[in-house]
């Protein structure tokens, strides 16, 4: 890969131009080097000093940044900035995830990000009717608490916590599978929206390819994205999941990351699943009640400081 | 702290409702209006650096006067990766709301300019001197802003220019109002002149309000 040099003034950084290579920089589907976050991360510690800018030529990065500025406008994306790491205000704990993402797309208020408690809740995307009360009731609980809920804005179990923490006045970020000029499931557009404007949207989706990618493969972005919402979190908590729920990824990657993970007691009563007693052995915190939560993570401490 | 300054282009262009392609802009940190809770960095440096200097005799003071320093370093930092232009360059405190001899004149961007000069071979010069107060943009009630050539009508510039670069430094970037004002004066006077802004963070995310009263 050559360096290119960006030749600003000020050795300014245009994040035009690092959302246009990033977003060039994830079409590079060559043979074996598929775009996907583990190689461009691979690619990043290759060069651990570079921005996506001086990977690319000028003139690409320019062409794809143009052509997302266009999908926005048409899409009515309003607002919206970008993280690009090794920038300011680029959080070090999103460094812990297994293959760090280099860059990511925002809309609303990102300070959040950095209120002292930020606590995943995740889960199903059928819950049970029981499930669907478990949410509304530690959402809610978590909220008035000063903790920031953060989901990933999917059907069940994110939809639900995301709007008990808005409705009790407390702050939520989504973290989407999809770019900012999407939204999935339909549904939740309008939450997308009221997100994106009175709290945090976050999406490290690359718009082009995504645009060009049928659903089949878009899908594994999901997946990567509960990744990034775990490093963006102190714990997360699983409200209910099945046996091979895509939640598990986020499981798998807390423990790995060094974050908490809370598993609620209810799951372990179900005789069909294994996976509660396999990931209590590997670290995760059994939660018989909600002071278990707030205990853990010394709510109480670190919102008073 | 050695944090590059990001550009205005045309990805955030859009939330400063004066600037246009022609503005030359930059700036350390994005916070979202009316969310300045002081979590992040950035967030913080802004609420301390706006502490009224009314206020100087408390003890959280010293949060002012620290975010000064740290606005220093920021500026400092970023025109010691542009030396060459910056010896060709003054560096300008853009004019507060109130003038010298109010009681709450306060002369925080010109310290900044001040410092930040150091070692870079710049010049720092009050060239805009407002001749009057006006009410500051937070504090104005009624909606009713200054547009800019409300603004530049009570600019007065400095004869003594000199170089062909002028730096402007402000520490929050809104609409552009003040900055286009600035501008526009400067050039009214010195056609040739590259008028660069430098902001220690520009908000994003536009606040209703301020859009409101730059439409009417």
């Amino acid at each position: 890969m050559i360096n290119f040099s960006t030749q600003s003034d000020f050795g300014a950084i245009s994040p035009m131009m690092e959302m246009g290579a990033y977003e060039w920089l994830w079409q590079q589907d060559i043979a074996d080097k598929k775009p996907s976050f583990k190689n461009l991360a691979e690619l990043f510690r290759q060069h651990p000093d570079s921005f996506p800018s001086e990977l690319v030529p000028f003139e690409s990065a320019e062409a794809c940044a143009a052509e997302v500025l266009s999908k926005f406008n048409k899409s009515g994306v309003g607002s919206f900035s970008v993280r690009v790491r090794g920038s300011s205000e680029f959080p070090d704990f999103l460094l812990d995830a297994e293959h760090p993402v280099q860059f990511l797309y925002y809309r609303g208020n990102w300070e959040l990000v950095y209120t002292p408690v930020r606590v995943a809740i995740v889960g199903t995307r059928e819950p049970s009717h029981e499930g669907e009360r478990r949410t509304a009731k530690l959402a809610s609980m978590l909220a008035t608490r000063g903790v920031t809920v953060v989901s990933g804005l999917a059907k069940g179990i994110d939809t639900i916590a995301h709007q008990a923490a808005i409705r009790h006045g407390g702050n939520t970020i989504a973290v989407i599978g999809t770019p900012l000029d999407q939204v999935y499931p339909r549904e939740n557009s309008e939450l997308q929206e009221l997100i994106a404007r009175k709290h945090l949207l976050i999406s490290q989706v690359p718009v082009l390819q995504y645009a060009k990618r049928p659903p089949s493969v878009n899908r594994f972005f999901f997946p990567e994205r509960n990744i990034t919402m775990s490093a963006l979190s102190q714990a997360t908590i699983i409200v209910e999941a099945g046996e091979t729920s895509g939640t598990l990824i986020q499981a798998r990657a807390a423990l790995k990351q060094g974050r908490k993970l809370f598993i609620l007691e209810s799951n372990f009563h179900n005789p069909s699943l294994t996976w509660p007693h396999r990931y209590e052995k590997l670290g995760a915190i059994r939660v018989r009640e909600f002071e278990d939560i707030l205990k853990h993570l010394d709510v109480d401490q670190a919102i008073q400081n | 702290m050695s944090i590059k300054p990001f550009k205005i282009d045309d990805s955030n262009r859009g939330d400063h409702y004066y600037l246009t392609a022609e503005h030359e802009c930059y700036f350390f940190y994005e916070f979202t209006a009316g969310k300045l809770a002081g979590h992040s960095q950035g967030n913080q440096l802004i609420l301390n650096l706006k502490k009224q200097v009314t206020r100087s005799h408390l003890p959280d003071y010293k949060y002012k006067i620290q975010a000064i320093s740290d606005s220093i370093s920021l500026l400092n930092g970023a025109f010691g990766m542009g030396k060459a232009l910056l010896s060709n360059a003054v560096v300008c405190p853009m004019p507060p709301s109130k003038i010298p001899g109010d009681p709450e004149y306060d002369d925080r961007m010109l310290q900044i300019a001040n410092g930040a000069c150091k070692g870079t071979g710049a010049t720092c010069l009050e060239l805009l001197k407002q001749t009057q107060s006006y009410a500051t943009a937070h504090h104005q009630k009624d909606g009713g802003r200054p547009k800019p050539h409300e603004l530049e009508a009570i600019y007065a510039v400095d004869n003594n220019l000199g170089k062909p670069i002028v730096i402007l430094v402000d520490d929050v970037l809104t609409t552009g109002c003040h900055f286009v004002a600035a501008r526009n004066a400067v050039l009214k006077i010195y056609p040739e002149t590259r008028v660069i802004g430098f902001f220690i963070a520009r908000r994003a995310l536009p606040d209703p309000a301020d859009e409101f009263s730059a439409i009417f």
